[in-house]
């Protein structure tokens, strides 16, 4: 899974969805994922569903990409959804047997909630398979921008972002090469209690985190090679650049969220 | 014009983990300790310079020394006039010795080649538009235009080492120093390697530093520097250096194969030449001699 969210997961397509700014794609997932829980009835819920269609459609992402980043929540969906079957007391019972009561209400509230869920996960997959990591990270950049106003090094954790990311393939490779090499020397990960196989990672650990450091040191003297004095006086080749593309896309997000909110209004006070 | 000078160049590391300049250690240093002794040369523009020498010999410590990455206990490096000791000048000589390391896993910044290799126009300030074409440039330079867009990691170790260089030409650097950029890649990544440092070389006047323990890569120079323990021993063109062949096998090198076999024919009684480099050169000779 971590391997996905290093690179396994960003699909290159030219797409409308891809051209999108990425401070907008971010902004447009917070949103849609507050979209998400203030929908309580099943028009706002298919309007959220619009939008995630929308999305996808004009990502050209192939449907199956977007349904498999499920996958790794799935028993977490199932789970919640079990518990909330069998806990969620309010309503006319539908079904009963033994200790075990379930009402109509229980069913509607757990199908919603694993609408909402998988929404979420399948709208910010959207995000990671639309917008590469160096995009993100320059998005987030520059939304936190702001902040240096109060000395927060926004730039320093942009670059620590995607070093990171640059990284996690490098030391994944490194760690199958590590296991590999204590295996050949007799290791044994596979028996003993959980105690055991703790103690047994420890020689993975060692040295993964030794070799890290190496590499942090080496990175360091390439990065004093290629002139790098922090962001003092730095460009960026990319320019992040709201175009009508954003404009468009914002303008019919705002509207389908603006029915949602609408829709919850009316809900909370029936009498307007 | 000259563009490095090593003056009786001294360093060693620090090894007791002290972050006093080590003449304010009081430990004993035995003159095995140093990595750098003494060590005197000119790299002139335009040129192309090997430093050879076996593991631990000091040619790393050499080469970064030459853009102020390490700093020397005794004597001076002056680059293009300016001494590394001048902390303000650091990131003028920065600009124009851009340094090529073993690695290439750990000189990539970014994961999309286009981003990696805009790193150090970045850093320097260069205008977004300009940075493009020297992104373009630089792939081609290295003769990977159609890798803009990929990951560093789905290419090969050559393809790596090449992104590597494109990334330190982006800067457009006087001086590029390889410091075994080599080592770790397979004979056809090597080669890939070699062939686009000869042709920038040749083609665009760039002066190269080649770090290496390879023979047959340091008889690719115009000039061999070799080092022993930290200490000069031989300095000289190919030819020169590699008919040293008892010397250099006393000190733990190798001469290129073609050298070698020249030798060992002529040790058989066979009237042939033993400056050879290459390998056609030998097949020649020996044709000559039928």
């Amino acid at each position: 899974m971590l391997r996905d969210v290093a690179f396994g997961q960003y699909y290159p397509v030219d797409s409308y969805v891809h051209r999108l700014d990425p401070r907008v794609k971010l902004i447009l997932v917070v949103l849609f994922i507050a979209a998400i829980f203030l929908s309580s009835s099943w028009a706002a819920l298919g309007a959220c569903a619009l939008l995630l269609l929308f999305g996808v459609a004009f990502s050209r992402v192939a449907v199956s990409k977007v349904l498999k980043s499920i996958k790794p929540i799935l028993f977490l969906i199932i789970f919640s959804a079990v518990l909330n079957l069998l806990f969620y007391r309010e309503g006319t019972p539908v079904l009963s047997f033994w200790i075990i009561q379930i009402t109509d209400r229980a069913i509607r509230f757990t199908v919603l909630m694993a609408v909402r869920l998988s929404m979420l996960i399948m709208g910010s997959s959207l995000l990671t398979l639309t917008t590469t990591p160096v995009a993100l990270t320059d998005g987030i950049e520059s939304l936190l921008k702001p902040l240096k106003a109060v000395r927060f090094p926004v730039h320093e954790l942009a670059l620590i972002m995607s070093i990171a990311l640059r990284f996690i393939p490098t030391l994944m490779e490194e760690t199958d090469r590590i296991i590999n090499a204590q295996k050949a020397r007799g290791a044994d990960f596979e028996s003993g209690n959980i105690v055991a196989r703790a103690k047994a990672l420890l020689p993975i650990l060692i040295p993964l985190l030794i070799s890290a450091f190496r590499r942090a040191n080496e990175l360091s003297d390439a990065m004093d090679s290629r002139c790098y004095t922090g962001s003092k006086g730095r460009t960026k080749m990319k320019k992040l650049k709201v175009t009508y593309r954003d404009h468009i896309a914002l303008f019919v997000s705002l509207n389908i969220m603006a029915f949602i909110i609408i829709d919850k209004v009316m809900a909370l006070f029936p009498a307007i | 014009m000259e563009a490095i000078r090593f003056d009786n160049v001294t360093f060693r590391y620090n090894q007791t983990g002290d972050l006093r300049p080590p003449e304010e250690v009081l430990t004993d240093f035995g003159p095995s300790d140093y990595a750098v002794r003494g060590i005197s040369f000119s790299i002139q523009k335009g040129e192309f310079v090997a430093i050879l020498g076996h593991n631990g010999s000091g040619k790393s410590t050499v080469a970064k020394l030459m853009n102020g990455l390490l700093f020397p206990e005794k004597g001076t490096i002056t680059v293009f006039g300016m001494s590394t000791r001048e902390l303000e000048k650091l990131f003028e000589i920065r600009k124009r010795v851009g340094i090529v390391f073993q690695n290439p896993d750990n000189q990539m910044i970014a994961t999309i080649v286009e981003d990696d290799i805009a790193f150090g126009p970045e850093n320097i300030g260069i205008e977004p538009d300009e940075i493009s074409r020297r992104v373009d440039w630089a792939l081609r330079c290295v003769g990977m235009e159609g890798y803009r867009m990929a990951s560093s990691f789905r290419l090969s170790g050559g393809q790596k080492q090449r992104i590597a260089i494109a990334g330190v030409l982006a800067i457009q650097p006087q001086v590029l120093v390889l410091d075994e950029s080599t080592a770790m890649l397979d004979p056809l990544g090597r080669k890939e390697v070699l062939d686009v440092v000869k042709s920038l070389n040749k083609q665009q006047g760039m002066t190269v530093v080649l770090i290496t323990h390879f023979m047959e890569e340091a008889s690719l120079a115009d000039r061999i520097i070799v080092l022993n323990d930290g200490e000069k021993v031989l300095e000289g063109t190919p030819r020169q250096v590699f008919s040293r062949y008892d010397y250099l096998k006393s000190i733990g090198l190798s001469v290129p194969f073609a050298a070698k076999v020249a030798r060992i024919l002529k040790d058989k009684g066979v009237p042939i030449e033993a400056d050879v480099l290459t390998t056609e050169e030998l097949f020649e000779r020996i044709c000559q001699l039928l």
